[in-house]
């Protein structure tokens, strides 16, 4: 209504030139961009440093056969030499990206039926990672029914099998290997597997002298030192679990498993501040951030928030997702650092469905004792009965300090 | 043997608690359609947009924002080629608007900003994703759809990678959707109607004949009406805000003052008065819940009207129903004295109550 008003024969000049200077604006206005959300940046200073790039190292040494596969992407020896490093990068830096890195280097054989078995190993290994251990398990009984020997392949089915809590199976497929002709792999299998169920003096001290008496040279080492750390731990001899997880992070880098289940020895020890200075710097690993905030907790330290909130994003990213894989550090998450017990023991009787070692039913305990529904816990009772670990020894890590 | 050995020992222990914590591969897709042309949004982690495209030039083993600005055309030819809108079946165009950084928790992601333009200045419907699947098939496109009037998600995954957007709401869909919701709550909204029921009473005491009552009613529920649709409205639009906890116990409060104010005849008269002071009150009330329920962004004004209309028809059947019981109790002069008083003590009573409770 203004504009005709004010563009009458009487105003004419000014209408006129009005008119022009929004024409002439209107691109202007046109082309002004809002990014929808919010909070985003525009750094002023093209030098600054964005990221520094993982892993350099170990990329730069595969680069030739990422080269080969680029050029080939058929090629079987290369393809199973790389997916089998991006495998073991995954596991060792805790970073899921590497595994579909190995099934992007396996697609063309992936949805094959019968795939070589060494790639099938691969497949169950993936398949294991990503917790789809139904899956993982029929690779692995498909390889070993044609070469029942297949080291890799019963290692893996006993880790599975541990995991689920089925120590029987585990422990023989330990013995297989054994009898396959590698006596000490077999021997520290068993001790491994023995562990999940809360350890048995005779294999521990086999193991113990195994340890002291010979070279197994650094890779067996550490495997064992660590093995003898988790038997301690769930027997409940922190102590002797922290020494242990100290000797075998002197022969190599430690795993972020080796890190973790250190970091849980030292907090049951009541030794906080070493658990921080061991993992300061590893907030990219749920499962170190979870420790790290659990001590930065126990030190009154005000970063424990926000860490607790970078590991709940996390979790609900991972729900956006459509994938709940890490139940065990979840529950423990929601237990250790969250007031609601009670969803804590959603998820620890989720995680109790998909996994049955000891730190998961002294997970269960302690999260149904603390939402106020002790009975929420007896399946893991009832389990500890049958595995002979016994519920006085369960009760009494459940309520020892936190990290057993 | 040794290459096999270093795998299997690194599988067996208790790999499940620590391998897959590190975040997978995430980006973060947000398509925001409550306008045209409309606007994609991009959030791409910078170590998955390095191992696709490259962007450390210099090979020095870090990305500076340098480096980004450098790659910005490669990375929105990327982007674009593997990200498609289409409305109506025909593709719409991705325009390159904007470069930024933002920070999620597991680090710096490269933010790009896109136009959306499609043929007909149509919406987009339809989105097909493609990133980063290739070389890692866990990737995940986490897409948000933001519009006038609700939010929609989905992931885009290697076996998903097309998603099939909801329609917008018609005007008419939106307009009788706040009309259900304002007269549900004024039907729930306790506290209000008490309120008008105490400034009704004194109809049934009027002297004068049932016109004057009806002159009465009519009085107090238009200005009840007039007054709670203006702070209403002002508060939706921004141009009010109060803080919501002092407002329910002002508004418990309001019934306990009109009911006194019935007690005396000379108050009673000014029911309307008071009914417009009050409904003041009551519209900011209201304003709480209607940006509960969420405005739809393109259209605020529709969906303003629609909820008021449906406050006021809600009220209107109240009134109707509450009136034959006032005109009945009217005709028995015994009854229609001691109501008025008993009525307006009764209501008081409640109303402190909330007032009480409301504080607490």
């Amino acid at each position: 209504m203004r504009t005709t008003t004010y563009c009458n024969r009487a105003h004419g000049g000014r209408c006129a030139s009005a008119v022009l200077f929004l024409l002439l604006a209107l691109p202007g206005i046109a082309t002004a961009f809002t990014l929808p959300g919010g909070d985003v940046t525009v750094p002023a200073d093209d030098t600054r440093v964005l990221l520094t790039l993982p892993d350099r190292a170990e990329l730069a040494a595969l680069a030739p056969v990422r080269e080969r596969i680029r050029n080939n992407p058929r090629d079987r020896a290369a393809a199973t030499r790389l997916a089998r490093a991006y495998l073991e990068l995954a596991w060792r830096k805790g970073d899921p990206r590497y595994a579909g890195y190995a099934h992007a280097a396996l697609e063309p054989w992936w949805n094959q039926p019968d795939p070589p078995p060494d790639m099938r190993v691969l497949r169950a290994r993936y398949r294991q990672h990503r917790h789809d251990f139904d899956a993982a398990l029929a690779d692995l009984r498909a390889v070993l029914e044609r070469q029942p020997r297949h080291v890799e392949a019963l290692l893996l089915l006993a880790s599975i099998q541990r995991t689920r809590g089925e120590f029987a199976a585990a422990e023989a497929a330990c013995r297989a290997v054994a009898a396959g002709g590698d006596l000490l792999t077999g021997l520290l299998c068993a001790a491994d597997v023995s562990a999940g169920r809360g350890g048995e003096p005779a294999t521990r001290d086999r193991l113990q002298r195994l340890l002291r008496e010979r070279d197994l040279g650094p890779v067996l080492a550490q495997w064992g030192w660590n093995v003898l750390g988790e038997t301690a731990l769930v027997a409940g001899n922190a102590a002797d679990a922290a020494a242990a997880f100290a000797q075998a992070s002197r022969y190599g880098k430690p795993s972020a498993q080796l890190l973790a289940r250190r970091a849980d020895a030292l907090l049951a020890l009541g030794r906080p501040a070493e658990v921080r200075a061991l993992l300061e710097n590893r907030r990219d690993v749920d499962a170190l951030l979870l420790r790290l905030a659990i001590a930065e907790r126990r030190l009154d330290d005000p970063r424990w928030q926000r860490h607790r909130d970078e590991l709940l994003a996390g979790f609900a990213t991972m729900d956006r997702r459509g994938e709940t894989p890490h139940r065990r550090v979840r529950a423990r998450a929601m237990l250790a650092l969250t007031d609601d017990p009670r969803a804590a023991l959603g998820v620890a009787l989720e995680n109790w469905a998909a996994q049955r070692e000891v730190t998961d039913a002294v997970l269960l305990l302690r999260a149904a004792e603390a939402a106020g529904r002790p009975d929420a816990a007896d399946p893991a009772r009832r389990w500890a009965r049958k595995q002979g670990i016994g519920e006085p020894r369960l009760a009494a890590l459940a309520t020892a300090a936190e990290g057993y | 043997m040794p290459a096999v050995h270093l795998l299997c020992v690194l599988l067996l222990l208790g790999v499940l608690d620590t391998a897959a914590a590190h975040r997978p591969s995430d980006a973060y897709v947000t398509l925001d359609r409550s306008e045209v042309p409309a606007r994609l949004r991009v959030d791409l982690a910078l170590r998955d947009v390095e191992r696709e495209i490259g962007l450390d030039a210099d090979g020095d083993g870090t990305i500076t924002w340098g480096e980004l600005r450098g790659a910005r055309e490669p990375l929105a030819g990327y982007v674009s080629e593997h990200i498609a809108a289409s409305a109506g079946g025909e593709p719409c165009v991705l325009d390159d608007r904007q470069l930024a950084l933002a920070r999620h928790t597991d680090g710096p992601y490269a933010v790009l900003g896109f136009t959306v333009t499609c043929t007909a200045a149509a919406l987009p419907d339809a989105l097909d994703y493609g990133l980063f699947f290739d070389s890692d098939p866990l990737h995940r496109g986490l897409l948000v759809v933001t519009g006038p009037s609700s939010a929609y998600s989905a992931v885009f995954s290697p076996e998903r990678r097309t998603v099939a957007l909801p329609g917008q709401p018609s005007a008419w869909s939106t307009m009788r959707d706040f009309i259900a919701h304002g007269v549900w709550h004024i039907w729930i909204g306790f506290d209000h109607l008490l309120f008008l029921v105490v400034l009704l009473l004194p109809a049934v005491a009027i002297s004068g004949g049932a016109g004057s009552g009806a002159l009465h009613i009519l009085k107090v529920v238009t200005a009840f009406t007039v007054a709670h649709s203006i702070t209403l409205s002002l508060a939706v639009l921004g141009y009010l805000a109060l803080p919501s906890g002092p407002v329910e116990v002002a508004i418990a409060a309001s019934i306990v003052v009109a009911a006194l104010a019935n007690l005396n005849p000379r108050w009673r008269r000014l029911g309307w008065a008071l009914a417009f002071a009050f409904g003041l009150l009551h519209g900011l009330g209201f304003a709480g819940v209607l940006t509960g329920l969420g405005l739809p962004a393109g259209a605020l004004t529709l969906a303003l009207v629609s909820f008021n209309l449906g406050v006021e028809l809600g009220q209107l059947a109240v009134v109707a129903a509450v009136l034959p019981l006032l005109y009945a109790v009217r005709s028995l002069p015994p009854l229609a004295r001691g109501l008025v008083p008993a009525g307006s003590m009764a209501a008081a009573a409640v109303a402190s109550f909330w007032v009480l409770e409301r504080l607490a």
